[in-house]
């Protein structure tokens, strides 16, 4: 116990919170390495905002010299020295996203729990949801402080100009006399006129040549008549009466002359690489012939764009997708009852979602996912109606791309046993790196003087309680079989070597001079034929190893003999 | 004889024992002080210990519990019941003569293969990737491990001959233990200059105190040549486990060859070897024959080179198996196997 303790501090005493970006890390995430192992070439860093990593949910990232490291077991024992630092440094947080990366690739997908003693799971699935539910927590505790003038841009989030369409946007700048301050003014009137039009601006200082929040501006037209007073809230130049919105414009196009749009950015989630964008309009009334405030509420319109279009595959994705979308209705249109979600590829130009309903802009191709969403003030949103489009396509694209994935994996798999020996191939079999050999393992242990972790062939000769003889390639004893082993025969087995003491020896009536060894066994795989020889059938051994009993390989030569 | 006469001859014989027994240990205080000058006087004195010095009838000179530290690895334990020196002769001031054995040098090769150790990753991953063939000459402790021997309790013993008119040398050592076997070897050199001499003890002096006594034994060698050579191992156990081990590593079933044994392939792969050296086919064959059946078959093993070939060491290249081919050819070695 005391060596446990030894070696555990041995591998912590090095750990410093040394700040350390690697190269495929985005340089928006700051990382500080929690820990890390020069002996085993390992370096565990966190995810970090504003120097502090600790939080509810952290995102760990494992870098690893050997990609054995991500296997269950190692993880796990890796995971239990991490855990000594989260729960000593960061006692506060309960769930881990863990992504693994061997040679700067990520190889591994994980998360895990305090609950659980900070046991990895593996997985991608479980990783997307709780990544969406950091972004929910995220989310919420802006809602909680919540006022509209509190919330701001997204932190990170670089300034990006809106994109105007000159054709479809009707919209003039109009100055102010002495030309300090300007507004985007939404008008169908001539350029030629509206060019002499000017404001004046109350409670307001221009930032910019344009106005941004609380102002009150009047707008004269070339003859120097008061067209329209605007009394309420900027954005970038615009008028949005009584919301503030603080937020990135991406696009402002129109529809036709009655509909007036814009798009903005509310938020981006890099790691499932999906943009949630807003959308403004403003409506001619077609009396007057003045344009609406912007307005993005009643109902309002979300839509998640992203490439990622497997993500909408499983349900449970979709609905953390919608948890995320309506906290963004309760931070943007607080109070608001209705709400439209698409889920597009396309930023723009879908049907019911920026574009009339009827529209023939026909753009449903783009469509993975729309929902109606509503809820009675105070509760929950619950969704009315959704549609799913072109999912059975997804579906059927993805299972493609996933077989052509794996028949490239076992043709990988199969060119790479064509050139390997028989160890190779029973190490294959067992997904072990390899196949050891007992008098050399366990010559190791004895200079090393500790048990070291093999896999090895052998023939069972007997069983007993909890324990069973090898008797080849040498007698050995096996102990702590109860479960794994309940035969004998041929088996490869997996576990702990170690020198047998004097007493095991003399328990066990063998010769104090002879040299042998103890097998701790962790787990047993059972031969089919005698010494595993059913590995010399490479496209069986292959095909059970991706449990794939239909695969055929390109080129195969036996088939070909066959065929001839 | 009258009582006083029995008297006087026991005081005699007491005197002559007193005497004797002084002599004894005036002797022993004076071999005792000569070796410490001599360990001192080659600073020899902190890597080697005994617990006690005598001399024998036959003028022998005998340590007792010996144990030798050595420079690069200062942990290695080791113990020698008894290092005699039977016989040493000087002409000239130059030794000419020297005869020593050793009975019962023991020590660990695991403990020797734990001070050697670099990680014990290294040896893992060393001993998980050993090449039972190349290996033996890259990793010769870990070879030796895996045919089974862990411990050597061996009697050894050496000869030295140096002529220096004629500058010639003969060195013979012999040596002798139950797992790895008796080994017995002889070589003679032509053209050793008394210069070069000189490096031999050097040799052994800066191996125990410097750890490196490269520089010497190239400096020993240089120039010289190799007149006759003899060498025979007899099998104790030694190759019988590393067959076993190969045995494993190979998954040997029962009932089925050895691949340790050498298959016509490999004699085939030898021949074309020992051809790169010399273009001798015929013997070149009997020779990979030779070694084929001893392998498959250890008994004894000799190497005996002919009378007369003499070859200078600085016309061999490559590596050190390459060289001592060369070696061997030009002496025209006849290897012979006895059952």
């Amino acid at each position: 116990m005391k060596s446990v303790f030894k070696f555990v501090f041995l591998f912590f005493s090095l750990t410093t919170l040394a700040k350390a970006q690697t190269p495929d890390i985005s340089p928006d995430h700051e990382m500080k390495r929690i820990a890390y192992s020069a002996k085993d070439g390992i370096e565990v860093f966190a995810e970090a905002s504003n120097g502090e990593w600790c939080k509810d949910i952290l995102s760990l990232k494992i870098f690893a010299q050997d990609d054995t490291t991500f296997k269950q077991k190692p993880l796990n024992a890796l995971m239990t020295k991490v855990a000594f630092v989260i729960n000593s440094k960061c006692p506060s947080a309960q769930q881990a996203l863990v992504d693994g990366y061997n040679e700067n690739s990520l190889v591994y997908q994980g998360s895990a729990f305090k609950q659980s003693n900070w046991k990895t799971e593996k997985g991608t699935l479980k990783v997307k949801i709780r990544q969406l539910q950091t972004a929910a927590v995220n989310a919420d505790k802006e809602k909680n402080d919540s006022s509209e003038k509190k919330w701001t841009t997204p932190t990170n989030s670089k300034r990006i100009v809106a994109y105007i369409d000159k054709q479809s946007a009707l919209e003039q700048r109009i100055y102010s006399k002495n030309k300090s301050c300007s507004i985007l003014y939404t008008t169908d009137k001539p350029a030629e006129k509206v060019k002499n039009w000017f404001i004046s601006v109350g409670r307001n200082s221009c930032a910019d040549n344009l106005i941004y929040g609380r102002a009150e501006v009047s707008v004269f037209n070339e003859k120097g008549n008061l067209e329209r007073t605007l009394d309420g809230y900027f954005t970038e130049g615009r008028f949005t009466g009584r919301k503030n919105l603080n937020v990135v414009l991406l696009n402002r196009y129109g529809v036709n002359k009655n509909q007036q749009n814009l798009s903005y950015l509310i938020d981006s989630d890099t790691d499932l690489g999906i943009h949630y964008i807003g959308f403004l309009k403003s409506t001619r009334n077609p009396r007057t012939g003045h344009y609406s405030a912007w307005a993005g509420c009643s109902p309002f319109t979300i839509a998640a764009v992203t490439e990622n279009e497997e993500l909408f595959l499983e349900n449970t994705v979709t609905n953390n997708i919608l948890r995320a979308a309506e906290s963004f209705a309760d931070i943007f249109c607080y109070g608001e009852t209705d709400m439209k979600f698409f889920a597009t590829t396309v930023p723009r130009g879908v049907p019911g979602m920026d574009m009339p309903e009827n529209s023939k802009n026909n753009a449903t191709d783009n469509i993975i996912y729309s929902a109606v969403l509503k809820r009675k003030p105070g509760k929950k949103w619950t969704v009315v109606s959704d549609k799913t489009q072109n999912l059975a396509r997804l579906r059927e694209n993805t299972r493609k791309a996933e077989d052509l994935r794996e028949h490239q994996l076992m043709m990988a798999d199969y060119n790479e046993l064509t050139k390997s020996d028989y160890l190779g191939r029973l190490a294959y079999m067992i997904g072990a790196d390899r196949i050891d050999n007992f008098p050399a393992m366990l010559t190791a242990c004895a200079v090393i003087q500790k048990p070291v972790r093999v896999n090895m062939l052998v023939k069972i000769e007997s069983l007993g309680l909890d324990k069973a003889w090898v008797n080849w390639p040498a007698d050995i004893l096996v102990t702590q079989t109860s479960g794994l082993l309940n035969s004998t025969g041929w088996f490869i087995v997996s576990g702990k070597l170690r020198l047998m003491t004097p007493e095991e020896k003399k328990q066990n009536k063998v010769d104090p001079l002879t040299r042998t060894g103890v097998l701790e066994l962790t787990s047993a795989a059972n031969c089919e034929q005698d010494a595993c020889s059913e590995v010399g059938d490479l496209i069986g051994l292959i095909r059970k190893r991706h449990d794939k009993p239909e695969w055929q390989p390109y080129h195969d030569p036996d088939l070909k003999k066959e065929e001839e | 004889m009258t009582k006083s006469m029995w008297l006087a001859v026991s005081v005699l014989i007491l005197l002559f024992t007193a005497c004797g027994f002084f002599m004894v240990l005036l002797q022993k205080d004076e071999e005792q002080k000569n070796i410490h000058y001599f360990l001192t006087g080659n600073r020899l004195n902190h890597a080697v210990s005994y617990q006690d010095v005598s001399l024998s009838f036959s003028d022998s000179f005998i340590l007792k519990n010996v144990a030798v530290q050595f420079y690069s690895f200062p942990k290695f334990q080791n113990e020698t019941a008894k290092f005699i020196l039977h016989d040493y002769t000087e002409t000239n001031g130059i030794p000419s003569h020297l005869s020593f054995s050793i009975k019962e040098a023991s020590f660990s090769l695991m403990d020797l293969a734990r001070t050697m150790k670099k990680s014990d990753e290294d040896v893992i991953d060393t001993l998980a990737s050993f090449d039972p063939a190349a290996d033996i000459l890259n990793h010769p402790l870990y070879a030796l491990l895996l045919s089974g021997c862990d411990h050597v309790s061996a009697d050894i013993n050496g000869k030295y001959d140096y002529f220096p008119a004629s500058k010639k040398m003969t060195l013979k050592a012999g040596f002798s233990d139950k797992c790895l076997g008796k080994w017995e070897a002889e070589i003679s050199f032509n053209n050793i200059s008394i210069a070069q001499q000189k490096q031999l003890p050097l040799m052994l002096k800066h191996f125990l105190i410097k750890g490196s006594p490269l520089t010497d034994i190239k400096n020993f060698l240089k120039e010289a040549s190799v007149s006759s050579l003899f060498f025979s191992y007899t099998e104790t156990g030694l190759i019988q486990g590393y067959k076993h081990y190969i045995d494993t590593l190979y998954l040997r079933q029962p009932n089925t060859p050895s691949p340790a044994e050498l298959s016509n392939q490999n004699i085939r792969e030898i021949i074309s070897y020992l051809s790169f050296s010399n273009a001798h086919r015929q013997r070149n064959t009997e020779t990979a024959q030779t070694l084929a059946s001893f392998i498959k078959a250890p008994k004894k093993i000799t190497f005996q080179s002919k009378q007369g070939k003499e070859v200078p060491l600085h016309i061999l290249r490559g590596t050190f198996l390459r060289r001592l081919t060369d070696l061997l050819l030009r002496l025209d070695t006849s290897v012979s196997i006895s059952q």
